[in-house]
């Protein structure tokens, strides 16, 4: 009796929870453009995305949607969490859902490179448009030269690849050895590399290890930690004991949240740069416990004025979420749908097919800067062009549990004239943590 | 000749018409294959493509666990090694999906050989724990070489198994048949032609009695790995094909505990048990996607079901219902209906009462 | 429809600024890498490992008690380290009433589990290890729904650090090896001065005999389970600030520990704690020595757990366990 009970228990409750199944299996509205979003929204990334997508949508409809022809679209959103982190299966199913029966018109998502191989597939399956934002492993686009009828469709806003990473934060360190100059008088300061045991950061160091004795810099330790790990002092120790300036570190996993806590607590004399996607993230600050206070590193975009649109979208997506829209594709979503609706309106169609050649003509300024497509000849094609007129990231530094952008500081670059004058307003200078001007200075 | 098809029909009659459970399986296999003539929503073949390959999976656990007793935390490893040779073997030597399917199984049994040896010695929990090491030593060093087997990224670009979503559900759904029949033949104790199935259930049921008998015990077990491997692998092949990368994913531990999970619900020891659990679980657990709340709580669901159902229903969910509608006579040791009052056969009565011989 | 953002605007206290080291002499051979390294390797060996003889001191208890391979122990770990975040972070309880409370939660949420879940299946082995397991995951899952995937911190009991031979120690550390050492001596205490200790070991040694003597074997089995779950409370209060807490924390060190109670022989407390110092220290030479070590943490545990199944599967110290008596 109590098994019968239980088994029909079970059945009456998975009967109601199946009653709104109706409802998803509806044909697509007219003028209604759907975009599925999708992405882990149990995680912030997701989450950021969502929101950054939602801001987009709700200012192209409230200014009257997408106009083609003599009507007007208005977009409509539809959330979807891949759960990509964790399983690479649910992620495919959830954008197959999303094709057959949200019939969504365009994808919006993409974080885990892994998972977002498997999606273009699906992608490839059903010639749809997939608007990609995170995952930034550069085959991703490569594939597109290689086979550009298969995988024309996948075009990315918002992650800079592997190589470009490795260039930018030459760029930090520039601005750190020219404190090390100008306040402690190091000519060539000595970098200690700790960067994550990955696939996609082995040619990073790799290059570095050519490059940075040529930028004159002198490399005192090299070492990897795995992505997961919990506790670096040992690390930190050696750093030290190898009495290096700086700590040039990357990675993105869970590891980028302690080595500053560990840093700070430790309170290591060296300055701490690093290429990870944690640090522009609010909860950065108490992640690390105040560690990572003077830390230096990537930030896609801060609260400065890179272009007209940046700020007003950067308070309004603090407004809805409390974290800096930096985390994931929160920018890179909300300029996505302005480059989409252009493209539409170019291409005067809403079929796939005939976006494709019209977002490659894309010359947008959006919030995160101007934004054009490399093209199918390049090597990288579809990927967004980073560069100073293009789109130029930022870096940024926490000072006092406040994150301030710190570069572009209008210099050249290693002698690239390009970047001189790439300044926005709201730069603040670079600062080197106190402790270390004290160790220094002590150490004459 | 019509006289052949007139004992083919009393055969059928008898061996499976009569009996209930074969009954449904029967109307299962047909709805499975007429499927796409009522939908051929991508959607929903996909997940049943993915539930047949799962099936395939999950009953390759219950041949070592249901059957031989030994507890397979890391039934993973098959699946994964499966996985990583098909796609290796396909990108490197571009060998089509018919090769590297079975290959990447034949590797995967030599994987169960490797895994069944220090498993010989060792019983129950032990056994259990050795299992649980090998997909994460495996995962490690998939990490370690990781320009062999692309690292955390994984391999991509591999070759889809046959050219349209309808043909990839037949193709999987057939190996799927095949698969489980191979397995339940190799594990039936009732079997005359291959008495490997009886050995198994005496080896689990009490295994110093089958020495003494004079079995072989070591070779047998180690069989059942081998076994369990091959067809573990070929759903990781299959798997490989159909969503074109092999990665650490493939080798999670938490996959293990899938295989266990599906198949303690259903109910373990009988091949559709797992394949019961697979079918019920994995498109609920889908589907429930669709509802917006479903979606957050998916797996606090699943935890909870499996929990309750543990505690309700330990034998597993088709046994329950098995021994709702069927029931064996007394007498001739044949299976009936329940709800018949004389056995088909003997016409011994069915369900004797007790109190009325007693008066 | 997730209720993460509930709990992801967690409001940044004011955090209390690292106080100035005791000790700041710089010695004089600061750059000898190496020499540093054996200090940095003992210190880890022994943090790790004293983790990690807590955690396994707890299961193994459970084992030799009650029979429960309980896979949902470390789940007890993640669920202090949680609820001390949600009482220092959320709601503001300073932090060493909120680590008491969490541990003694976790022990009252391992007794209702015990008494509603293990207890009924205790006789089917399978179906007792799968349990347990699905009510790991079950923790994970909950977990996942209310905070979300992010990675969250505790702040440290003792902040700040001292240099000892050439290697800064965070106090956290020390404090970390120090209450390690406390827990098991008071542990040991427990078992060998106490009444309720008697009991235990009865019990544990022969649970059919202690209960003809008058021992009410199930009450003994709950409490131990609650004991247990108290022990892997003490090693999340005092790791948790060292390591991130989110809701996948309890898979490491559940591996980590399976390998500890094979080598250390089930159901023996010594073995468990000598196994675990052991294997914590095999884990951070590893990670210290080899490249991309990081990697094989759990690999090389895994496989010295398998290489001692073979050739001693009692372990060190375990008992032979004999086949079930009829």
């Amino acid at each position: 009796m109590k098994r019968i009970s239980f088994l029909v228990g079970i059945a009456a409750f998975f009967a109601f929870l199946f009653t709104p199944w109706t409802a998803p299996f509806t044909v697509a509205e007219d003028n209604v453009i759907k975009i599925g979003v999708i992405g882990p929204m149990k995680f912030s990334h997701g989450i950021a995305t969502w929101t950054g997508a939602s801001i987009a949508a709700e200012e192209i409809n409230g200014h009257g949607g997408v106009t083609l022809g003599d009507r007007k679209y208005r977009i409509e959103l539809v959330k979807s969490d891949s759960n990509e982190y964790l399983s690479v299966t649910d992620a495919i199913s959830a954008m197959e859902k999303l094709i057959t029966v949200d019939k969504v018109n365009y994808i919006l998502g993409g974080f885990r490179s892994e998972a977002v191989f498997a999606m273009q597939e699906v992608m490839t399956d059903n010639k749809i448009l997939f608007m990609s934002v995170q995952a930034a492993h550069p085959k991703l686009c490569g594939r597109i030269a290689e086979d550009y009828d298969k995988y024309k469709y996948y075009f990315r806003i918002g992650s800079l690849n592997s190589v470009y990473l490795g260039e930018l934060s030459y760029a930090y360190l520039a601005l750190v050895k020219e404190a090390l100059k100008s306040v402690l008088g190091i000519e060539k300061p000595r970098v200690a590399i700790q960067y994550e045991k990955a696939v996609w950061a082995d040619p990073i160091v790799s290059t570095a290890q050519k490059r940075l004795p040529e930028l004159g810099f002198e490399i005192v330790r090299v070492g990897r930690n795995s992505a997961t790990a919990t506790d670096v002092t040992g690390d930190l120790s050696a750093i030290k004991a190898a009495d290096a300036q700086i700590i040039w570190s990357g990675g993105a996993g869970p590891v980028q949240n302690v080595l500053p806590k560990q840093w700070g607590e430790l309170e290591i004399p060296a300055a701490l740069v690093s290429i990870s996607s944690v640090l522009p993230e609010k909860k950065h600050w108490e992640a690390t416990g105040g560690g990572c206070n003077y830390e230096l590193g990537l930030c896609p975009v801060g609260r400065v004025a890179i272009t007209p649109k940046t700020i007003p979208f950067y308070d309004e997506f603090h407004k809805r979420i409390d974290d800096y829209p930096t985390t994931g594709g929160g920018i890179a979503a909300y300029d996505w749908l302005f480059v989409l609706r252009e493209a539409i309106e170019r291409a005067r169609s809403l079929k796939s097919d005939d976006l494709v050649p019209a977002l490659e003509k894309t010359d947008y300024t959006g919030a995160e800067g101007r934004i054009v497509f490399h093209p199918p000849q390049h090597k990288w094609p579809h990927d967004a062009i980073w560069g100073p007129e293009y789109i130029t990231y930022t870096g940024a530094q926490w000072q006092d549990q406040s994150l301030e952008i710190v570069w572009p500081d209008g210099r050249a670059l290693w002698g690239d004239e390009r970047w001189k004058g790439v300044k926005f307003e709201g730069t603040k200078p670079y600062k080197l943590p106190p402790r270390m001007i004290t160790y220094w200075k002590g150490k004459r | 000749m019509t006289e052949y098809v007139f004992w083919l029909w009393q055969w059928f009659r008898s061996e499976i018409l009569a009996i209930p459970g074969r009954l449904i399986a029967l109307l299962f296999v047909l709805g499975l294959l007429f499927l796409p003539a009522l939908t051929t929503q991508a959607h929903v073949l996909r997940i049943l493509t993915f539930t047949a390959v799962f099936a395939v999976y999950a009953a390759s656990w219950d041949v070592l666990a249901g059957y031989t007793g030994q507890v397979n935390l890391g039934q993973t490893l098959f699946f994964g090694v499966a996985a990583y040779s098909a796609a290796l073997l396909n990108l490197h030597l571009n060998f089509p999906p018919w090769v590297t399917i079975p290959s990447g199984a034949i590797v995967a049994v030599l994987a169960g050989l490797i895994v069944g040896i220090p498993a010989l010695r060792l019983r129950g929990f032990y056994l259990s724990l050795v299992t649980l090491a090998f997909p994460v030593i495996l995962t490690g060093l998939v990490f370690v070489f990781s320009d062999v087997t692309g690292g955390e990224l994984g391999l991509i670009g591999v070759d889809r198994l046959s050219h349209s979503r309808v043909w990839d559900y037949y193709l999987v759904l057939i190996i799927m048949l095949v698969c489980l029949f191979a397995m339940f033949k190799f594990t039936d104790p009732g079997s005359q032609w291959i008495r490997v199935g009886l050995i198994l259930h005496g080896i689990r049921e009490d295994e110093i009695t089958a020495r003494t008998s004079g079995i072989h015990t070591t070779r047998y077990k180690l069989m059942a790995f081998a076994v369990s491997g091959f067809f573990a692998g070929i759903a990781g092949g299959l798997y490989a094909h159909l969503i074109r990368i092999a990665g650490p994913s493939t080798l999670e531990l938490f996959f293990s505990f899938q295989a266990i999970l599906w198949t303690v619900f259903g109910g373990m020891g009988t091949i559709y048990g797992p394949v019961a659990g697979v079918f019920i679980l994995y498109p609920l657990v889908e589907f429930v996607r669709l509802h917006p709340v479903g979606e957050a709580v998916r797996f606090v669901l699943f935890a909870l079901m499996l929990i309750l159902t543990l505690l309700f229903m330990p034998e597993g969910l088709t046994t329950w219902v098995r021994d709702k509608i069927e029931v064996t006579c007394p007498r001739c040791k044949l299976i009936n209906r329940r709800s018949r009052e004389h056995c088909r056969v003997c016409r011994a009565p069915l369900h004797r009462d007790l109190k009325k011989i007693e008066e | 429809m997730s209720l993460a953002p509930f709990f992801a605007d967690v409001r940044a206290l004011p955090i209390v600024t690292v106080q100035p080291p005791l000790e700041v002499r710089i010695p004089a051979e600061g750059r000898g890498r190496n020499g540093a390294m054996f200090q940095m390797i003992l210190i880890n060996g022994l943090v790790f490992g004293g983790v990690y003889a807590t955690l396994a001191v707890g299961f193994s208890l459970v084992f030799g008690v009650a029979k429960i391979l309980n896979m949902a122990h470390t789940g007890f770990y993640m669920i202090t380290a949680f609820l001390m975040f949600v009482g220092s972070a959320v709601i503001g309880i300073p932090l060493l009433p909120s680590a008491l409370l969490s541990i003694f939660t976790a022990g009252i949420v391992a007794i209702i589990c015990y008494k509603l879940v293990f207890d009924r299946v205790k006789t089917h082995e399978i179906a007792l290890l799968i349990i347990s397991i699905a009510l790991a995951m079950l923790f994970q899952e909950i977990l996942l729904l209310i905070f979300a995937a992010h990675y969250r911190n505790i702040p440290p009991f003792v902040p700040g650090y001292r240099e000892i031979a050439g290697l800064r120690v965070s106090y956290q550390h020390l404090l970390t090896i120090g209450s390690t050492v406390a827990t098991l001596v008071a542990l040991w205490a427990l078992l060998t001065r106490t009444r309720l200790g008697d009991a235990i070991r009865a019990v544990a040694e022969d649970s059919e005999t202690a209960n003809l003597m008058g021992i009410n074997v199930g009450r003994v089995c709950m409490i131990t389970m609650g004991i247990s779950a108290v022990l892997a409370g003490v090693a999340a209060a005092v790791v948790a600030p060292l390591f991130t807490v989110e809701p996948h924390m309890w898979v490491h060190p559940l591996i980590m520990i399976l390998a500890v109670v094979v080598l250390g022989g089930m159901g023996s407390i010594k073995g468990s704690v000598m196994a675990a110092f052991i294997l914590g220290f095999a884990e951070t030479v590893v990670v210290f020595l080899v490249p991309s070590g990081g990697y094989l943490r759990g690999a090389v545990s895994l496989g010295i757990m398998v290489v001692v199944l073979i050739v001693r599967p009692e372990g060190l110290f375990g008992v032979v366990f004999e086949e079930e008596r009829l």
